[in-house]
């Protein structure tokens, strides 16, 4: 059985979705697009939140989104236009109604500090809502506290629909429930309706009431005791101590119009309702079938999901190792069997990545905001276009990716583009640009931050480096290396850190956040012109296409992804005496896996069954950087399920993963950025000679 | 036999709080999340009462209102608004095109049921 609580769980992811909802709308309206549907899911964000917040009882909710969705309600009626403070405050009452939300009633209600923001933001938007629709939130939210002012006297009007009784209704009922709110001092029943006998029905109702009425509770309370019965009926309820002219805007407004004659709900003979058919045909298409064109979502637990994702990774790994055993027994209906199977695990496999796969452009949409907030922030006029935001990728590196690359924009926003004065005298257009871009290159997503702004400065890059004594003077490092530098620990070359960039993390976090990512980052930058920073990621993390190595008695995977070629090593001469290997001209550092992981020589008898000596260099791209990988025999392109390391390995350098073979050995993934990033920084020492 | 009621509001949270307090009554629910979702539900069997928001994406209550009215099925399934407008020209506009009843969110469980069990008695 469901409980209150699941519902609420629901409130609060719902309520999450139409917070970003509002973001982008309010965004939208920045952009000046506000046209009547931005703004009416704007009202309706806040409308759905404040409705769904009082069902929960969460009223400090409800009071505050209570006068958003007010202010909202005057911009979709026209009655006010957003202007550029009105959004302002927008925007950071939507944050509170945020705040507010992950904050328990009882915690807001013991801090001064939630309640200062509530009421500093209900003051700047006041102005917005008009008087009377405060009037109905003490109404609506504090009616239990109303009940204990004083009775007022009202005088009521009832002349209730002719169907009444036939719709099971009967005024007595009302009457006795007005007592048990009130006290009835007078009740006149007039009859002037009453038709000549003869052509009067039985089953239907003549008589007006005029009742005197007095109790304390509001008005509201009191129509909602005919809210069965409102529908055609004439029903003014008026204080009678309030002026006269309300009496007469009464009568002449409330005049009953004669609405249109539709009852229902009980059951009524075939022709009766031949009769009362409704005309309300004014806008007459009749939709009913058109609703299926909307793709339809299922919420999911994404730890289910994950559990789904493992156990196909299992399959896949059980399916090759029935594969090794089919091979030998050389039946071909059987093998035939496999290999429809084989297309079946693999469609499923990739179907169930598939639903690992998020399109990016949700995450791209919150830079709208957080490029906007900082620009205001530094004072700067930056544009944000967004590229390839329908680019998917797995749902886990989105989230982890989301941090890293807030700091890139920001530092962007901050160190890159100038501010506008420098960008006139620079004779560029006022207005900084970032672009933000996702794209599919080969095997991997790239996701690229530039900037139109000055660029990065070698020269301060360089004095600030030989000043933190991380390199010395007499070095000469190439653009890439330089730019390196960026992320090394401690480095920043601004003279104060800002409150911007400096938030939380420096660059160096991110290149490691972005590398556990099995991701790398590149930067190109001109002086002068701009900035860009290109993270490069894997399409997934759960499952690799892998190449198939063994060194020693080890079994090594490399990423398909990074491998270029594989060749003998023996064709090779050294270069110099470096770890070195002249690829067409390429001079390429490469490294030795037994030598790296300190492995034991393949045994004696082994080599001889092999009947080979020789090694094989397999060459691997990361990025821009390539190297090459020394390694005892090749055992070709295997696809594999990647199982995390524990957490006593996670120190192991050069390894990322493990995985299982279908033999049931275990195989170590290669951590092929560090292995390159490894070879070219050993590339001078001496070698040593190869047993 | 228990009596089948549609809900129809674009927040989840609220739908499920209005099956909750329905089935504890045990009324059948069948849930939409707006005007033209519900109208898909409305495919031949029998609904006793239809309880709706007024304000959805896609298609409001009371255009939901006016296109079951049209429905020879359903013309005569009273519907209850739900909804936080308290506007009068919002109840106005929902008495014309047939809404029986309107109650203002919040509300008590209780008093949605004392409604429900009034008009869904046919």
């Amino acid at each position: 059985m469901m409980d209150m609580n699941d519902a609420l769980q629901t409130f609060y992811a719902e309520s999450e979705e139409l917070l970003e909802k509002m973001d982008s709308a309010l965004l939208l309206v920045e952009g000046g697009d506000n046209n009547d549907e931005v703004l009416n899911d704007l009202f309706r964000s806040a409308h759905t939140i404040k409705g769904s917040a009082g069902i929960f009882g969460l009223f400090h909710i409800v009071n505050f989104t209570h006068i958003i969705e007010n202010v909202l309600d005057n911009v979709r009626d026209k009655v006010i236009t957003i202007d550029k403070d009105l959004l302002n405050v927008l925007f950071k009452a939507k944050d509170h109604m945020g705040t507010l939300i992950n904050t328990d009633i009882q915690v807001y209600e013991e801090s001064e500090e939630l309640k200062e923001i509530s009421s500093t933001l209900h003051s700047a938007l006041n102005k917005y809502a008009d008087i009377k629709t405060s009037e109905i939130q003490l109404n609506e939210v504090d009616s239990e506290i109303n009940s204990d002012s004083k009775s007022t006297n009202w005088n009521i009007h009832l002349k209730l629909s002719s169907d009444c009784l036939q719709n099971g209704m009967d005024p007595i009922s009302f009457i006795n429930y007005l007592m048990s709110i009130g006290t009835i001092h007078k009740i006149i029943t007039g009859m002037s309706e009453l038709p000549n006998i003869q052509d009067m029905d039985p089953e239907l109702l003549y008589f007006i009431f005029d009742i005197e009425f007095e109790s304390s509770e509001p008005k509201s309370a009191i129509e909602d005791t005919f809210m069965f019965v409102i529908e055609n009926s004439t029903i003014d309820i008026i204080e009678t101590n309030s002026p006269i002219k309300q009496f007469i805007d009464v009568l002449i407004t409330d005049n009953p119009t004669v609405t249109q004659i539709d009852t229902a709900n009980i059951k009524q003979t075939e022709e009766f309702s031949e009769k009362v058919t409704v005309s309300n045909n004014d806008n007459g298409n009749s939709t009913t079938t058109d609703s299926n064109s909307r793709t339809k979502f299922v919420r999911v637990n994404s730890e289910r999901l994950d559990i789904l994702i493992n156990l196909i990774g299992e399959l896949v790994i059980s399916k090759q190792r029935v594969d090794s055993i089919c091979e030998k027994t050389k039946d071909d209906v059987l093998l035939e069997a496999i290999e429809s199977l084989g297309n079946h695990t693999e469609s499923l496999r990739d179907a169930a990545l598939d639903l690992r796969m998020v399109p990016i452009g949700e995450t791209f949409q919150r830079f709208r905001r957080i490029v906007r907030d900082t620009a205001q922030e530094l004072g700067k006029d930056i544009e944000l276009t967004i590229t390839g935001g329908e680019t998917e990728l797995d749902r886990l590196m989105v989230e982890k990716l989301t941090d890293p690359l807030i700091h890139i924009v920001r530092n962007a926003m901050d160190h890159g583009v100038e501010s506008t004065e420098t960008r006139i005298e620079a004779g560029k257009e006022p207005q900084g640009k970032i672009l933000l871009s996702a794209f599919h290159d080969a095997g991997h997503v790239v996701i690229e931050v530039s900037d139109d702004g000055g660029g990065i400065n070698k020269k301060r890059i360089t004095e600030k480096a030989i000043s933190l004594n991380i390199i010395d003077e007499s070095s000469t490092l190439s653009d890439q290396e330089l730019y390196a530098l960026l992320f090394h620990p401690g480095f920043s070359t601004k003279e104060e850190v800002t409150n911007l960039s400096g938030r939380g993390v420096g660059m160096d976090v991110v290149n490691k956040n972005v590398q556990a990512l099995q991701g790398s980052i590149e930067i190109e930058s001109e002086e002068g012109v701009g900035s860009k920073f290109s993270i490069r990621l894997p399409l997934t993390l759960a499952i690799i296409d892998g190449f198939h190595v063994r060194s020693g008695s080890s079994d090594f995977i490399i990423p398909q992804a990074t491998v270029v070629e594989c060749m003998d090593l023996a064709i090779f001469s050294t270069v110099d005496q470096r770890r070195c290997v002249n690829l067409r001209g390429e001079m390429i550092p490469y490294i030795d896996l037994k030598e790296f992981f300190k492995l034991k020589t393949t045994e004696p008898e082994q080599v001889v069954h092999h009947k080979k000596t020789r090694k094989e260099v397999v060459i691997v791209q990361f990025g821009e950087e390539r190297a090459g990988l020394v390694v005892d025999d090749l055992q070709g392109e295997i696809q594999t399920v990647v199982k995390p390391l524990s957490s006593i390995f996670k120190c192991l350098p050069g390894i990322s993963g493990s995985s299982l073979l279908g033999n049931g050995e275990i195989a170590f993934i290669l951590d092929i950025p560090q292995l390159i990033e490894k070879s070219i920084s050993t590339e001078n020492r001496p070698m040593e000679t190869f047993k | 036999m228990s009596k089948t009621i549609l809900v129809v509001d674009d927040s989840a949270s609220i739908r499920q709080v209005v099956s909750i307090a329905l089935k504890s009554a045990n009324y059948e629910v069948i849930e939409a999340c707006d005007g033209k979702d519900a109208l898909t539900k409305l495919d031949g069997r029998k609904i006793h009462l239809i309880i709706s928001d007024v304000n959805m994406p896609n298609m409001d209550g009371i255009t939901l209102l006016k296109e079951v009215k049209m429905l020879p099925n359903y013309k005569f399934t009273p519907i209850i608004m739900l909804t936080t407008e308290g506007s009068d020209s919002k109840k106005q506009q929902g008495k014309a095109a047939g809404a029986k009843a309107w109650i203002v969110k919040p509300f008590k469980p209780e008093q949605l049921l004392q409604a429900v069990k009034m008009l869904a008695s046919a």
